[in-house]
């Protein structure tokens, strides 16, 4: 039996699930197989689902789906293949098919399947995958010193979990006004990216989401977009082009890259000693665009600070939260955090530091379920920290 | 070996097995079934009818027992990276062993380590490189593969030449038996004389004989020079030009490793990894040499130069740093998947002749490729005879595909060498085991009836059906 039809765009990806050769070189460095085992956690496992599934001797089980939905989208497993295949377009192109299979009430009995309704509804309505109310976008602004102007030379793209979260969106933009950096935000008519929803296989969301985001930017006439979110940066990035079908009319910058600007201009000064033990944990979507040395040298920078290297280059190198995982199964998630957590433990560090807010999320999580001696802290809040001429609030 | 399978497998087995191990390791769901239904490049698919992932060894005895008693087949598997289709099952219980991946001993003062069958190869390195010890197999697996499956198939990989394959460092095992039991074979010990080898015929013994549940290995120190290079023999002739040199080079030493690389398979190692990882000639051989001081690393260097250069290599490449020797390694270990991608079949070859006969065996198979108008790609350890070669095909070229590797093997057997040297017999090569081995198949037969009676033990594997 061939199942091509059901699976238009799986179907396109047949090539690709073919030239898997069943090497498990993929599997060296997947966090969701390091902790699940199975072989149906595993990329090559998925693959040959996916095989399955196409040519029919496999069955769409709940584990099947399951099992598909079990992934950070990392991209280890990308980096890892000797065949060069880009798995992760494999199991976005299932995603999208389950998607559409549910939008016509094919898979009502999957609990899985409707956890992913259920969130991308709640991103439909609210245009925040957290159940946020659309008009508290900006309560991160309550209280700060921050006069924003209509249009500006930078557009600070806030995102989801830094605008309700309100720490990360205070902190980048406090950095940002005390390097007198020309810059605003889209204010209460941003949306989210869509980075969830891209992950999630909801093709009409992304692309209403990145229609709208693309057009509030053009209108604040900015010629770069800064964000402190790496999933927002990706899609801005990557996706957004993708989808659009045409370039980019701005530069998308992530903070890190921003403050390496200021560092080379000599307008980034980080005074104040913190007398720290770190390990630096690379977001993988800051890895997809080869953005390891921009926090590092950040970090550096500032007194103090002792940057411990896991030279050991075998540890999970996933926060767990990745592909909307924490959403859809955060047991999951949170173990795999813990996992990273232990490795920063082993290194000696007294603090694991990110830039990420999805990472920030998983890891204070899981330090918090499992009681690990260790802080959690934003790069962002390291610079804030010690800048000479920073803003008090 | 005719073998009794009982499939599907009855309810009330299926839940004593879940009583033994616990309902949350072990499935019959589809998914378990499709993901663990075939391995390494082989283009067979068979489902297990139940997969378990057990923690010890009295689970697995216990587990064993039961499908003695029920005449149920039973597979163990490790990473699942065999070639041949060595780890996979059709019916029955499938074993995942990695969740028994614990290191159980490390003895640095002995240079020994006690392991589970699941251990990532890698990762008892990793482990024991910090006692400045070394279990210095590396197949080019070696990021997934476990040390059970590297006894089951009396692995080798990339420094054979001057360590040895697996058997040369597994001192005792444990091993749960077809009828449940569990002995122990072998010492911790460096050598010993006293009756019968059994621990060696266990290895490589593609689990048809019995589960694997402890390995102790021996370990040696980790060099602390090493170098790699690219050595280009770009000449028509360059096939023979490399092996003369390899053959004067070995007579003087032995260098850790010494890899050859056909030229079809350095063009497709670039194309994949989207830059120029090896260079592009006629045959590209890697030379990899260890040495515990620089300057002894330095002689090495130039012996293998000098010889190379007088046998018309025209450059010779010595990586600058751990970065470039990495990623020379990862070209070599791309080599077997990349030429295959885009066909729908491959057949992989993994013969071993004796290495005066490897410019034969080689020239041999570039005819085959000819004549059947096949693109065959070729790989090989060639310094100690083994020659992996690759015949890509889609589903109209199966028969000539096939054919060409019959007539290799043929050709193998004629010269004295084997039909597989360290991948495993599995499915795919059991129709030349009696060509191989004539007559002292029947005494492997009458050992694996003692051992394993009702012939439970990964069934269908290294044997051809008996004739009636
Ligand atoms: C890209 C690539 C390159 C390779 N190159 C090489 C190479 O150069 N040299 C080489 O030797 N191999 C090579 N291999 C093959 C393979 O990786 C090795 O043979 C490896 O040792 C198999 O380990 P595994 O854990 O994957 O075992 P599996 O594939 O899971 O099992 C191998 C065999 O051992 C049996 N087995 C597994 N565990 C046990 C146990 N506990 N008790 C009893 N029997 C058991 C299985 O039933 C099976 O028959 C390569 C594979 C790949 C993917
Ligand atoms: S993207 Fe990451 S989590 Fe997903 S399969 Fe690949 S390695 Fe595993
Ligand atoms: S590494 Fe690539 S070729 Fe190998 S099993 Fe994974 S997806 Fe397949």
């Amino acid at each position: 039996m061939n199942n091509e039809k059901q699976f238009p765009n799986l179907s396109n990806m047949r090539d690709r699930i073919i030239e898997c050769v069943k090497c498990a070189f993929c599997k060296a460095d997947c966090v969701i197989s390091k902790e699940l085992l199975w072989e149906s956690a595993s990329p090559r496992g998925k693959m040959l689902l996916l095989r399955g599934l196409l040519d029919g001797f496999g069955t769409l089980t709940e584990k099947t789906i399951k099992s598909l939905y079990n992934c950070t989208f990392c991209g280890e497993c990308v980096k890892d293949c000797l065949a060069g295949i880009s798995l992760e377009d494999v199991f976005l192109a299932i995603r999208k098919d389950l998607f559409n299979l549910s939008q016509e009430n094919k898979l009502s009995e999957s609990a899985i399947i409707h956890k992913v309704d259920m969130l991308c509804q709640r991103l439909q309505e609210n245009y925040n995958p957290l159940g946020n109310l659309p008009e508290e976008r900006t309560i991160w602004e309550l209280g700060q010193d921050i006069k924003l102007p209509r249009t500006a030379e930078i557009v600070y793209f806030v995102g989801c979990m830094p605008a309700y979260y309100r720490k990360s969106a205070r902190t980048t933009s406090q950095i940002l006004k005390a390097l007198n950096a020309n810059f605003t935000t889209l204010g209460s008519s941003e949306r989210c990216c869509g980075s969830l929803s891209f992950f999630l296989g909801d093709e009409k969301t992304t692309k209403e989401l990145a229609h709208y985001n693309i057009t509030r930017i053009k209108e604040s006439g900015a010629k770069k977009v800064v964000t402190s979110c790496p999933g927002c940066f990706s899609m801005l990035k990557r996706e957004y082009p993708k989808i659009l079908g045409k370039k980019s009319e701005f530069e998308v910058m992530h903070i890190s890259e921003l403050l390496i600007e200021f560092l080379e201009k000599d307008q980034l000064h980080c005074k104040s000693e913190l007398n720290l033990s770190v390990m630096y944990h690379d977001p993988c979507e800051l890895t997809h665009f080869d953005i390891y040395e921009q926090p590092r040298r950040i970090l550096k920078e500032i007194p103090g600070i002792k940057l411990l290297e896991n030279s050991e280059n075998a540890t999970p190198t996933c926060c767990g939260g990745g592909g909307g995982l924490m959403s859809l199964d955060v047991n999951l998630s949170t173990k795999i955090a813990k996992r990273r957590l232990e490795t920063a433990l082993d290194l000696g560090a007294e603090a694991l530091i990110t830039c990420c807010p999805a990472c920030i999320a998983a890891f204070t999580s899981a330090a918090m379920e499992y009681n690990m001696p260790i802080k959690i802290i934003d790069l962002l809040d390291l610079v804030l920290q010690s800048l000479e001429n920073k803003i008090e609030n | 070996m005719d073998v009794i399978i009982l499939s599907p497998l009855e309810n009330v087995i299926i839940e004593k097995l879940a009583e033994i191990v616990g309902e949350q390791f072990i499935s019959t769901d589809d998914a378990d079934l499709v993901s663990y239904s075939s391995d390494f490049m082989i283009d067979v698919f068979l489902k297990p009818d139940v997969v378990i992932l057990p923690e010890n060894t009295p689970q697995i005895a216990a587990i064993v027992k039961l499908a003695n008693e029920n005449s149920i087949a039973i597979t163990p598997r490790g990473a699942g990276t065999a070639t041949h289709g060595g780890s996979i099952a059709q019916g029955g219980i499938l074993l995942d062993l990695t969740r028994m991946n614990k290191i159980k001993e490390l003895d640095p003062i002995s240079m020994i380590a006690t392991v589970e069958p699941g251990v990532v190869y890698e990762d008892l390195n990793r482990i024991t490189g910090k006692s400045g010890l070394w279990f210095p197999i590396e197949p080019p697996s070696g990021a997934v593969c476990t040390a059970g499956g590297m006894v089951g198939n009396n692995a080798s990989g990339l420094m054979a030449l001057k360590y040895g394959t697996t058997k040369d460092y597994v001192l005792a095992l444990e091993v749960v038996l077809a009828d449940g039991s569990i002995i122990k074979t072998g010492k911790s010990v460096l050598k010993s004389s006293s009756g019968y080898d059994l621990v060696h015929l266990f290895v490589g013994s593609e689990g048809t004989l019995g589960i694997i549940t402890e390995i102790t290995l021996r370990l040696i120190p980790k060099p602390m020079h090493l170098s790699t290079a690219f050595a280009s023999f770009p000449s028509l002739n360059g096939l023979n030009d490399a092996m003369n040199a390899i053959y004067e080079i070995r007579r003087v030493l032995t260098p850790a490793g010494i890899e050859l690389i056909d030229l079809q398979t350095q063009k497709a190692i670039n194309e994949v990894e989207k830059e120029k990882l090896v260079p592009e000639v006629e045959i590209l051989v890697i030379f990899e040499i260890h040495e515990f001081s620089a300057a002894g690393l330095e002689d090495q260097k130039d012996l293998i130069e000098g010889v190379a250069r007088k046998h018309n290599c025209n450059e010779i490449h010595w990586a600058k740093d751990d970065e470039e020797r990495d990623r020379m390694w990862k070209a070599r270990k791309a080599a077997t998947v990349v030429s295959v991608r885009s066909r729908t079949s491959t057949l992989l070859g993994d013969l071993i002749v004796p290495i005066k006969h490897v410019p034969a065996i080689i020239r041999f198979i570039q005819e085959v490729a000819r004549e059947k108008d096949l693109l065959i790609s070729i790989v090989g350890h060639a310094a100690d005879g083994n020659i992996h070669y690759l015949i890509p095909f889609n589903q109209n070229e199966s028969k000539k595909a096939f054919d060409a590797g019959d007539a290799i093997v043929y050709k193998t057997i004629e010269l004295g060498g084997s039909i597989t040297a360290e991948h495993g017999v599995g499915l795919e090569k059991i129709k030349y085991m009696e060509l191989e081995h004539g007559e002292s198949l029947s005494l492997m037969r009458a050992i694996k009836k003692i051992l394993d009676p009702k012939g439970i033990m990964n069934p269908g594997k290294i044997f051809p059906a008996e004739k009636q």
